[in-house]
């Protein structure tokens, strides 16, 4: 296959590409309201194939690297592999932008304002957990006024 | 009874998704396991396409690949064939279907485990544990043709065997179990499923992988288990060209020459001959 010719750093650059393009695509699809746009494709579709990526890299390159998950020292050595880097990466784009696309339904759902988004949406793709902490306390503290409940 | 299908099913094959919808009206665990089992071809083809290892010869990958794509062939057709028992289906056909499940779930599993890991899975004794999970897969590959010829059986004796693919249904899982059942006992009492000829899938059967160069014994394997298949679609051909009183006796007959063919392979995988040996 193309194994032979596929480096970590190529598909790091693919995946931030695609990545990229996910949350370009849930921009517009808050923009024009198209839920092909935020829901299928954002929401979606862009997270399974990270996620695709992240379980073949996984699966093919696991068992070669040091280290494991119980201390720091054990999660530095295996991010020493660049493959297993590769892996960490892709783990975070894939899970930020399901965390900002689920963001926009929830908004949706309870009828918040869209212009809430605006300060969260860029700090979960920059920043994942302190953009969800925003948009849990932004709910938390305006949600019970602003929501419009059908 | 067994009407569940539309009553001009006997001429006109249903849609894709119409069929994945009789699968899962047969049987729901069966048919969400088959459906399961190709999504995760999906990952296993990018694993493939990522991974530069080999296990004789041929990426770890295709194994799990194969599988994975047997066996939701296996539990769809079981699900499929589950439509010619009486439609409310008791404990005994639920269990049934949850060991089949169950076990193929093991299957697979262990065999993802040990492809990520480089390392083979059947007929690996290596080490202690590598020798009891090998152990263990063979207990779950008697489950699987086990459940798979009980269900066969309950076809035969409460299905509505009167109507000729409803009888083949349930011969052919019972005697695909049986003949698949053996051949797949005997390939494992082996060392490996080669004799003579190089240990390699390279250069192989495409898509199959047997062996080009000495004896192969996943050949009367594969070819066994699919008397599952086989009969019903010989049943289906034989309803729309032949007459009423012939229609049996030509399933028996299939039936038959299928068995002969296993037979056949087998005979000439264990002297050593490849199915089709290199041009």
């Amino acid at each position: 296959m193309f194994a032979e010719t596929l480096s970590p750093d190529a598909l790091f650059r693919f995946a931030n590409l695609a990545a990229l393009g996910g949350w370009a695509t849930l921009a517009l699809g808050i923009v024009l309201r198209s839920p092909l746009l935020k829901e299928t494709l954002a929401g979606r579709a862009v997270p399974i194939g990270l996620s695709i990526a992240y379980t073949a890299i996984i699966a093919v390159h696991w068992w070669s690297g040091e280290g494991g998950f119980s201390s720091l020292a054990d999660v530095s050595a295996l991010f020493r592999s660049p493959w297993l880097l590769l892996a960490g990466w892709v783990h975070y784009l894939a899970f930020d932008l399901f965390v900002g696309a689920w963001i926009v339904r929830d908004a949706e759902a309870r009828g918040l304002p869209r212009a809430l988004l605006l300060p969260v949406l860029p700090l979960v793709f920059l920043f994942g957990p302190a953009g969800l902490l925003l948009w849990l306390g932004l709910g938390r503290a305006f949600g019970a006024r602003l929501e419009r409940r059908p | 009874m067994s009407a569940t299908l539309p009553a001009n099913s006997a001429r006109s094959l249903p849609s894709p998704g119409e069929a994945i919808a009789l699968a899962y009206r047969g049987q729901p665990l069966l048919a969400g396991a088959a459906i399961f089992l190709l999504l995760a071809t999906i990952p296993t083809l990018a694993a493939l396409g990522l991974d530069t290892r080999t296990l004789n010869g041929i990426s770890v990958w295709i194994k799990p690949l194969k599988f994975e794509v047997s066996l939701a062939v296996h539990l769809l057709s079981v699900a499929w064939l589950m439509l010619f028992l009486p439609e409310r289906q008791g404990r005994l056909v639920r269990g049934l279907a949850i060991a089949m499940t169950a076990a193929a779930f093991f299957e697979i599993a262990y065999i993802v485990l040990q492809a990520s890991r480089g390392e083979a899975s059947h007929y690996n004794v290596g080490t202690p544990i590598a020798g009891l999970m090998y152990t263990l897969m063979g207990v779950g590959a008697v489950v699987l043709v086990a459940t798979s010829g009980w269900i066969g059986a309950l076809i035969l004796r409460q299905g509505d065997t009167s109507r000729p693919i409803a009888f083949a249904a349930g011969l052919g899982l019972v005697l695909g179990s049986v003949v698949g059942g053996i051949t797949g006992a005997y390939m494992s009492s082996q060392a490996g499923h080669w004799v003579g000829g190089q240990p390699t899938d390279l250069g192989g059967l495409p898509v199959f992988g047997w062996s080009r160069t000495g004896g192969d014994l996943r050949v009367a394997h594969f070819v066994g288990l699919h008397l599952i298949q086989i009969l019903p679609a010989a049943a289906w051909i034989g309803g729309m060209v032949l007459p009423d009183r012939l229609q049996k006796p030509a399933i028996i007959a299939v039936a038959a020459a299928v068995c002969l063919i296993t037979l056949a392979v087998f005979v000439q995988a264990i002297s050593g001959v490849p199915l089709l040996s290199r041009a």
